[in-house]
């Protein structure tokens, strides 16, 4: 079996520049990745890499999103910022090809990428929204520079069952002169005695009225974004973009499933994020991404099938819970000897399926509403209970993220009903953008974890 | 349909958190409402099987939740959406509790007619969990009546508004909140010729943390106005009488719903003008913004409110523990600083 | 292709396009007929004779403010807790931001509210000013001779200000004009009768002009009388249910409400206010011997709230439901409109023991804040009617069965 090594940047470009002469075709956003070094983002110096071509496009298309939009912006299309749903309304807004969707949500990397040169969390606490609050506060920063995503011509932002730092934060942007269309989700409620309730993508259940409200919610963005950039999103529209979202989302779907039950981890962790993310909003453009993720699923089956990975047979199986702010840690995962099998970064439902047997804008209301943030703490650890089953997770991190106003108790939840149910050990950690001082401690908490779930193995 | 029950029967006790919740209409099921006004001091979650998580977990949230689980005569906890600890607070109720629990979703976005609806129907979902706990749903003119009694007695509160001190105000409110009393006016209050009036705004400020009046009384303040979530800011809209009987439904999902204006609605520029237009009718000379640890609602918007009033900002961060030396010490400067 | 403000899109040549100009075009008009020495002469309220402004040589124009924005500079004057309407027409004054008002040679006003009554005595300080005493017992044969002489006043004013003679064939011209005004908008009114009406509630509210007597309006009124009737029908323009709207006027810029009603499954088919039908039911006879009486005769009769008994108001409503096929009555009141709000109770007791349909009282101001409360309200106000008319055709069908 062939152990595969991650690389550093420099190795990357020594790599890009082989991969050239060998007559590798790169895409327009291709190039060394240290270019993007160049660029302020510092952060990436520190990461390592997964060795292939593949990966390299990854990166590339994620470090250029930026220029797309620009891009984008000069050619006549109107950009339209989507806040906090990750993962719906981008389905409805990339149906019209005159707009573009993008999560400046996104922003709450920059700190890490770019290793805090951009001073954007300076910024956040000179506006008094301080380390307390989320790192996502960098996106509120980012609204104040204007140095990093062109500013959109619509903001449109869900309310109601969010998180309260993303609120307030989202508050405090429009609050400095960017309006939004404020749109409400309600709470995933559990049903009435005598309520029918409808399965939702993913498992969850939600009653008929509240399918019917977010409903008229979508159908009121329709009509309030026709007004705002003169874009009129058709239902006939939305139904090509959500085959298309299927498409990328089908992709993720086999790329997950042959990298959690692969033998050995054919791809790295921190690939496997980037490329999870790629779902919410398609990294700004919804063709492309289809063409790197397929990329990224062909290698993952070549290696599978040639039984090349990372690590060995013996990495303990991690089921990671909720994205990190600094993208070291899903390196140090590894170093510390355990490997992705299963993840729950806070959008399942941006990977799963939109249904297309019902009309359009009930199928992105039942989407939205699938939210694992929209419903109970419980909802969220039943599914994520049913993936460690599905994909054997020997043990559990819960990431937590730091100044998050959920985190704190859900994560109670979450371990107290995994631990109800799976006999593995489940640790939580705290994860800030840049974590150069509690490095130690977290490689110490990791290491732990992937002995005891060691010792739990030879036990059983 | 029968009305409620006889005085008799002992009446049992529906906790709720929020301002959004119309005590009138667990009155009007026979239930007694009551929002709690002092809360437990433990540092745990649940005392009985303590969760031990403290980073992160706002103390009003947690005292709230330990003070109701803990209390035998509570039959149920009414909880809302508006703010996400409450929400998780919800989870936590239904996982380590056997109190039934209803978390009641208020539309953070106050603008649409379909939001309204929304509200409406959570009321009536909260009339099935009432009855479900053993109360009668009220016919329209049981509930009308209800409202009425509810009206004067607010009414009737708000009229010792300015008559008593800030402190024996904010005390009429919780024991109104409590136990829906309201206490007789003492001698009329005259602040002193030298005292500087404050408005006060923020999250709830409960029984523990009255002795704040005190501090600020100490240091030379009266408290004009109290805006935070346990004040009157949050009393609703006084009912309109000709509508009631045709309509109390809606009239109270009306009074409830964006009839005040709070930090967390969506957008939320309604409570900055409010804030302004007290301050200017109550000729205050400084406000001070009173929040819970871990509080990102509150939080955020200090730096705006200090931007858009006229008048100086005192941010004071609160734990659920008694006033420390260190915010007494603010205090006193800030009031230096007023004169 | 212009954008109509409530946002669909017209032809750059209909009546709809043309009047949604309509403040520029009433400008360029006042503009050019002031330089060839009109005099321009603002008024506030229906009761206002137009006929005699005219015969004046004047241009009447409307002032009531409509603009919520001029409430706020008016408040640091006038009280808060007062109407809307008046509130907005004073702070135009205090912006210095009406152009008609600017250019007004005088301003006639009359006594009808308690509230618009003392905000003339403001505003006369800044602006030259004829109040007429308006009074308010209609059915007074007495209250009647006092409206002659204050209409008798109104015209030795105007002649000496003007420096001119009111003389009969005048007076008779502008009679003829008024009358023709009134025809023209009765006969676009009465387009809403029809089972699917040609036109919104909102479309017909938009042609109520600023000026009385436009040339430029009269021809787009003519216009539309003639294309109206034979337009192919947008399917959601003129469906929905048929609303009777009564109260207070609905001033250009304060049209809120009346967008929620027809942009949540209602269409107003009647609007029994002064910035409706009301003001152009009744015309004046052009050959009637003594003029000034009869002016005065067809003015005291409109039925306003200041009027004490306002019986009249209730018999139009009665009769206006009946023509229009009213399914709902809507009754808008401004907030602190004593006259209109005390008046409602009637209102009510009439729609639901007379006529027999769903009664809804909406109390509001210019400020936007509650368009989501009254939408909903209007919404359910809807459900109970389309719950009617389910349970009535049920039961019609039941009476149909042998």
């Amino acid at each position: 079996m062939d152990r595969l090594q991650q690389i550093t940047l420099e190795e990357c470009d020594a790599a890009y520049g082989q991969w050239l002469s060998y007559g590798g075709q790169a895409p327009r956003y291709g190039g060394r990745l240290s270019r993007h070094v160049k660029d302020g983002n510092k952060g990436i110096e520190r990461l390592k890499f997964d060795n292939s071509a593949v990966a390299m496009n990854l990166w590339n298309f994620l470090l250029t999103e930026e220029e797309r939009l620009r891009e984008a912006r000069s050619a006549g299309k109107k950009l339209i910022g989507t806040m906090k749903d990750l993962g719906t309304l981008p389905v409805m807004v990339y149906a019209h090809p005159g707009l573009v969707a993008f999560y400046p949500d996104g922003a709450w990397w920059i700190p890490c990428l770019m290793d805090e040169n951009d001073r954007l969390l300076e910024v956040a606490d000179q506006l008094g929204v301080d380390g307390t609050f989320c790192p996502v506060r960098a996106m509120l920063a980012a609204f104040v520079t204007g140095d990093h995503f062109p500013a959109p011509d619509m903001l449109i932002c869900s309310v109601g069952a969010t998180c309260d730092d993303f609120s307030a934060i989202a508050q405090r942007v429009e609050g400095l002169g960017n309006p939004i269309l404020w749109w409400e989700l309600p709470h995933r409620r559990a049903l009435g005695h005598d309520e029918t309730g409808i399965e939702l993508p993913g498992g969850a259940c939600a009653a008929k009225d509240q399918i019917d409200f977010v409903k008229d919610e979508m159908t009121r963005i329709i009509r309030v974004m026709a007004d705002t950039v003169g874009a009129s999103v058709t239902d006939d529209m939305i139904v090509h973009g959500i085959s298309e979202a299927n498409k990328v989302r089908a992709c993720l779907a086999e790329l997950r499933l042959t990298i959690f039950t692969a033998d050995i981890a054919p791809l790295p962790a921190l690939e496997l994020l980037v490329a999870e993310m790629m779902a919410i909003h398609f990294c700004s453009d919804r063709d492309e991404v289809l063409v790197v993720l397929s990329g990224l699923l062909e290698l993952v089956q070549q290696r599978v099938a040639a039984g090349v990975g990372y690590l060995g047979p013996d990495s303990v199986r991690v089921f990671w819970i909720n994205p990190v702010a600094d993208l070291r840690v899903m390196n140090m995962l590894e170093e510390c000897g355990g490997r992705i099998c299963g993840t729950e970064y806070l959008f399942t439902h941006a990977l799963d399926q939109i249904p297309t047997h019902i009309p359009p804008r009930e199928a992105l209301a039942r989407m939205a509403l699938a939210d694992p943030m929209a419903g109970a703490a419980q909802d969220r650890a039943r599914r994520i209970c049913a993936d460690i089953k599905r994909f054997g997770s020997e043990a559990v991190i819960i990431s937590r993220i730091p100044g998050a106003s959920h985190c704190a108790l859900e994560g109670v939840v979450i371990k107290e009903t995994i631990r109800s149910i799976f006999d593995i050990p489940v640790v939580e950690i705290e994860v800030p953008p840049v974590s150069d001082t509690f490095q130690a401690s977290l490689r110490t908490r990791l290491s732990a974890l992937i002995e005891i779930a060691k010792g739990q193995r030879k036990r059983k | 349909m029968t009305s409620a029950p006889s005085t008799e029967r002992s009446r049992k006790k529906v906790i709720y958190s929020s301002p959004y919740i119309p005590a009138e209409w667990i009155a009007a099921h026979g239930l007694e409402p009551n929002r709690m006004a002092c809360l437990s001091y433990d540092r745990s979650l649940f005392v009985s099987a303590p969760v031990n998580v403290e980073a992160g977990v706002c103390p009003y949230m947690r005292g709230f939740i330990n003070q109701a689980s803990s209390d035998t005569r509570v039959q149920a906890i009414i909880l809302t959406t508006t703010c996400d600890q409450m929400r998780r607070g919800a989870d936590l109720i239904s996982l380590y509790s056997h109190i039934p629990c209803f978390l009641m979703h208020v539309p953070a976005s106050w603008e649409t007619s379909g939001v309204n609806r929304l509200f409406l129907r959570e009321l009536e979902r909260l009339g099935e969990f009432l009855v479900s706990l053993g109360g009668v749903k009220p016919q329209p003119d049981e509930l009308a009546a209800t409202m009425r009694t509810y009206d004067e007695k607010r009414k009737k509160l708000m009229a010792q508004q300015g008559m008593v001190s800030g402190k024996d105000f904010a005390q009429k409110l919780a024991c109104f909140a409590e136990t829906g009393n309201v206490t007789d006016g003492r001698e009329q209050y005259v602040p002193g010729e030298k005292c500087i009036p404050v408005g006060f705004i923020g999250s709830p400020l409960t029984g523990n943390h009255f002795d704040l009046f005190d501090v600020f009384s100490e240091y030379g303040a009266s408290v004009a106005f109290n805006a935070t979530e346990t004040g009157e800011r949050v009393l609703p809209a006084r009912f309109d009488l000709r509508r009631l009987k045709d309509e109390p439904m809606h009239v109270l999902a009306e009074s409830y719903f964006s009839s005040f204006p709070d930090i967390g609605e969506r957008p939320n520029n309604r409570i900055f003008m409010w804030m302004k237009d007290r301050v200017r009718d109550h000729h205050v000379r400084g406000v001070v913004l009173i929040r819970y640890m871990w509080c990102d609602k509150w939080h955020a918007e200090a730096q705006r409110f200090r931007e858009s009033l006229s008048v100086p900002l005192l941010d004071i961060e609160i734990d659920g523990e008694q006033i420390g030396e260190r915010t007494r010490n603010r205090i006193q400067a800030f009031m230096e600083g007023l004169r | 292709m212009a954008c109509a403000s409530h946002g669909s899109v017209v032809r750059g040549d209909s009546p709809a396009a043309y009047f949604q100009a309509q403040v520029s075009n009433s400008l360029d008009y006042i503009k050019l007929h002031k330089g060839h020495g009109a005099r321009v002469v603002g008024i506030m309220c229906e009761y206002t004779p137009r006929e005699l402004i005219m015969a004046a040589g004047g241009i009447p124009v409307c002032l009531c403010g409509g603009s919520g924005e001029m409430v706020e500079p008016a408040e640091r004057v006038l009280p808060s807790n007062l109407c809307s309407l008046i509130k907005s027409t004073f702070g135009y004054s205090l912006e210095k931001s009406n152009p008609f008002l600017e250019m007004a040679d005088l301003i006639v006003a009359e006594t009808t509210c308690d509230g618009k009554k003392k905000m003339y005595e403001l505003l006369g300080q800044q602006y030259p000013m004829h109040v007429l005493e308006l009074p308010q017992k209609p059915d007074d044969p007495d209250a009647f001779a006092h409206w002659v002489r204050e209409l008798m006043k109104l015209k030795i004013a105007l002649e000496k200000r003007f420096s001119i003679v009111i003389t009969d064939e005048k007076l008779r011209n502008a009679i003829r004009l008024m009358n023709r005004e009134r025809k023209l908008k009765r006969g676009l009114a009465e387009l809403m009768k029809c089972e699917v009406p040609p036109l919104t509630g909102r479309d017909l509210l938009d042609m109520k002009s600023l000026v009385a007597c436009m040339p430029k309006d009269q021809l787009q009124y003519e216009n539309a009388l003639k294309t109206l009737p034979t337009r192919v029908q947008d399917t959601s323009a003129g469906q929905g249910v048929r609303v009777l709207l009564t109260g207070v006027p609905l001033p250009h810029g304060a049209e809120r409400v009346m967008d929620i009603i027809e942009g949540h499954g209602g269409v107003v088919v009647c609007q029994e206010n002064c910035s409706g039908i009301k003001p152009v039911l009744e015309d004046i006879s052009e050959d009637a011997p003594d003029m000034i009486h009869a002016i005065a005769a067809k003015y005291f009769h409109l039925p306003c709230s200041v009027m004490t008994p306002n019986t009249k108001r209730m018999e139009l409503l009665l009769q206006l439901s009946r023509e229009y096929q009213a399914q709902c009555v809507i009754e808008l009141v401004w907030r602190t409109c004593i006259t209109y709000d005390v008046e409602s109770a009637c209102v009510k007791r009439l729609v639901e023991d007379e006529m027999n349909i769903p009664y809804l009282r909406i109390e509001t101001d210019y400020a936007p804040s509650d368009s989501a409360r009254i939408a909903l309200r209007v919404q359910s106000l809807f459900e109970t009617v389309s719950a009617r008319g389910s349970s009535q055709e049920s039961s019609l069908k039941g009476c149909c069965h042998d």
